[in-house]
């Protein structure tokens, strides 16, 4: 078969979504691509799929119609089913996922990491000034990465957003300060203009210092070089034109991650009453978006009252299945990830169909497993960059499986004339 | 003679009790509460299809026993009376009750008395995260009444809290009295770090070690407090003897959140 050149193909390997990718497919197969980084390296060999099976049943290999009438079924005798995952879904599949949980009164809870949670709930609480990604390009003179490692999460972009000239930043990389404050030194400290060491259980401490530091509340006494620091850190971003706070996990790892992020936003907002700042999560690609839209709530939410209801820690998925609060659960592409271990050991108890990439494995086989096609490869559909800025994705490749979309829609026409 | 119901749930799907006080139960007639529709899961249930209901709601007294350990809002909006549970209990119990006393003869999920502005609820036994506190996005926590807790509880308690007491007997996690408007927070045991981060008003009262607190909080004075001394014989009316500590000794106090109005206190004793 004759290759088909495609451009500016987009890459879901992480929350970047790269749109300058150049490759070359032959059918069913990616023959050559043109991709710098390892994530995107990893996520094109998922493109081709093997000729397994379409679904199965207990393990046994099913066609899809069946598998699709099991997966209604499981659905429409639960009294209190889950449906959750969609954290590389396109946002046509999640707006299928959220009408089948609206019409059977399920819980809806996207997969997400508990730094992203706590975001979420942060970003409710006291608001956060942010900014796409190419505003931060042709803006951003100082640029602060606060507990994470874009050099190993988030590959390119450093090449794409840091080290490009800019309308406002013309000399580029080097018209940018950079500084990384972390617990560990990593790979992107070492290319950073400074590295600031933190105690992993302190940022809170150090939150404080640095808001005071802007407030004036704090002052320094006698020559105390830590604090000096942290005011010339403050300095530089009280006189930046645009200064740039990513945060990631880090933030997050102990149990103080939304008073972390509340403080850290809060920074933000003082550091605006003499400049500009803004603040952008590195995480991955947004998956809230569509709830938001569509019942006023980012994550967490149940529908069985016959009206959306909010709870983002008490219907977060993991504990929902740790507590046995849902007696079955549909998960959409790799919808356990995120689970807790003691999660994972409730849900072998419970009646799971899963939506997923035929590469995917998952830590038990469930009740069904039906392979879905890949979102960025083999079906047309919107995905949310981490800056919330949404991005087309057309197919490359060919697949014999399904999409995700058209799964839902067929399960849903089947709950439907049933169930409620 | 109390309003008798027992539960003795076969899954842990979630029950939703809100509706079930005194103040609803008190002029109905027992068919009429067993009649009562409840969610569980995503189904309407009558309670009487699932639990045991005897006895006389007319004195204003509910006793639970049994499992409530998945049953929610147990005691929501409670205006006036008295819930006996003999067992644990799930999330919200009493949130935003207005008056009356709840008592758990067992332990608690998270959000107890969350946003509550009157009344008193015991916890012979632990709780989770968010006691006295304010739900996601909601901007009070707690704003009046009494919660009172024999063991230990989780993170954020009082988050957000407006007025009010909460007395831990047990250890506490972090962040408690975070965002604090005002009010008051006893905790006997250990506390986790960073207690009252944001508090604009308020006392914490930490009667064992200090924790690490935040560098905007500062050392004001070593002192004997009086203040202190009527927290105690408030505690002790309730009988409520919160530890050995004598709250006539010697105490520091710290001022802060400095990052807000910087007008709360948290008190350890000198000798911790």
């Amino acid at each position: 078969m004759a290759s088909t050149t495609f451009v500016d193909v987009i890459c879901s390997g992480c929350g970047c979504l790269c749109d300058d990718v150049s490759l070359e497919a032959d059918g069913d197969a990616i023959s050559t691509a043109r991709l710098s980084c390892h994530l995107g390296q990893q996520y094109l060999s998922h493109s081709t799929v093997a000729n397994g099976p379409v679904a199965e049943v207990d393990g046994v290999s099913v066609s899809l119609d069946v598998a699709i009438a099991r997966t209604a079924e499981i659905l429409e005798f639960s009294r209190a089913p889950l449906i959750s995952g969609f954290a590389t879904s396109s946002v046509e599949s999640q707006r299928c996922g959220i009408g089948l949980a609206e019409r059977l009164r399920a819980t809806f809870d996207p997969a997400l990491e508990d730094f992203h949670r706590a975001t979420l709930v942060a970003l409710q609480s006291v608001g956060l000034s942010t900014c796409t990604l190419g505003e931060i390009r042709h803006r951003a003179d100082v640029v602060l990465f606060w507990g994470c490692n874009p050099t190993e999460t988030h590959p390119r972009l450093w090449e794409r957003f840091i080290d490009p000239p800019g309308r406002f930043v013309p000399a580029g990389r080097s018209g940018r300060y950079v500084v990384v404050l972390s617990a560990n030194r990593s790979p992107t400290a070492d290319i950073a203009d400074e590295f600031i060491q933190v105690e992993s259980e302190n940022d809170l401490g150090l939150l404080a210092t640095l808001r005071g530091l802007v407030q004036g509340t704090t002052r320094g006494s006698g020559s105390n070089p830590l604090l000096e620091q942290r005011q010339s850190l403050v300095a530089r971003l009280k006189s930046a034109q645009y200064a740039v706070i990513f945060f990631g996990s880090e933030l997050a790892a102990h149990d103080r991650a939304s008073a972390n992020l509340e403080s850290l936003f809060l920074l933000v907002r003082e550091l605006n009453s003499t400049g500009r700042c803004v603040a952008v999560g590195l995480g991955g690609l947004l998956a809230e978006n569509v709830l938001t839209w569509q019942t006023g709530y980012p994550c967490g939410v149940s529908f069985a009252d016959g009206h959306p209801r909010y709870e983002p820690l008490a219907y977060a998925a993991a504990r929902l299945v740790e507590r046995n609060e849902v007696d079955a659960v549909l998960t959409v592409g790799n919808g356990v990830s995120h689970l807790t271990a003691r999660a994972v050991a409730s849900l072998k108890s419970l009646p799971w169909a899963a939506l997923v990439a035929s590469h995917e494995s998952l830590p038990f086989t469930p009740t069904v497993r039906i392979n879905i096609g890949h979102p960025a490869f083999h079906t047309a559909g919107t995905l949310f960059r981490m800056d919330g800025v949404p991005l087309r994705t057309q197919p490359v490749t060919f697949t014999h499986l399904p999409s995700d979309t058209d799964v839902l829609t067929q399960i849903s026409e089947r709950v439907t004339s049933q169930c409620i | 003679m109390p309003l008798r119901i027992t539960y003795e749930p076969t899954s842990q799907l979630p029950l939703d009790f809100t509706g079930i006080i005194p103040d609803w139960t008190r002029d109905k007639s027992r068919s009429e509460i067993e009649r009562l529709q409840l969610l569980r899961g995503r189904q309407q249930v009558a309670l009487g299809d699932i639990c045991g209901v005897d006895g006389d709601p007319s004195d204003g007294r509910i006793e639970l026993k049994g499992d409530f350990s998945s049953v929610h809002g147990i005691g929501t909006r409670m205006g006036s009376g008295e819930i006996l549970i003999r067992g644990n209990a799930g999330t919200y119990l009493g949130f935003a009750m207005r008056g009356g006393e709840i008592h758990l003869a067992g332990s608690a999920r998270d959000f107890v008395g969350a946003e509550m502005q009157g009344g008193m609820i015991r916890v012979d036994d632990s709780a989770g995260d968010h006691v006295g506190g304010a739900r996601s996005g909601s901007p009070r926590g707690m704003s009046g009444g009494a919660i009172l807790i024999s063991g230990d509880v989780g993170d954020d308690v009082g988050l957000r809290m407006r007025r009010g007491i909460i007395a831990v007997a047990g250890s506490a996690g972090a962040c408690i009295g975070r965002d604090m408007l005002a009010g008051t927070i006893v905790v006997g045991g250990s506390c986790g770090e960073s207690p009252g981060c944001g508090m604009k008003r308020g006392t914490l009262c930490l009667l064992s070690k200090l924790p690490r607190l935040l560098p905007t909080f500062r050392l004001g004075c070593v002192a004997h407090f009086p203040v202190l001394q009527l927290i105690d014989r408030q505690l002790c009316s309730w009988r409520f003897p919160i530890t050995a500590v004598d709250f006539r000794q010697v105490f520091r106090i710290w001022h802060g959140d400095a990052l807000t109005l910087g007008k709360g206190e948290v008190f350890v004793p000198e000798c911790a």
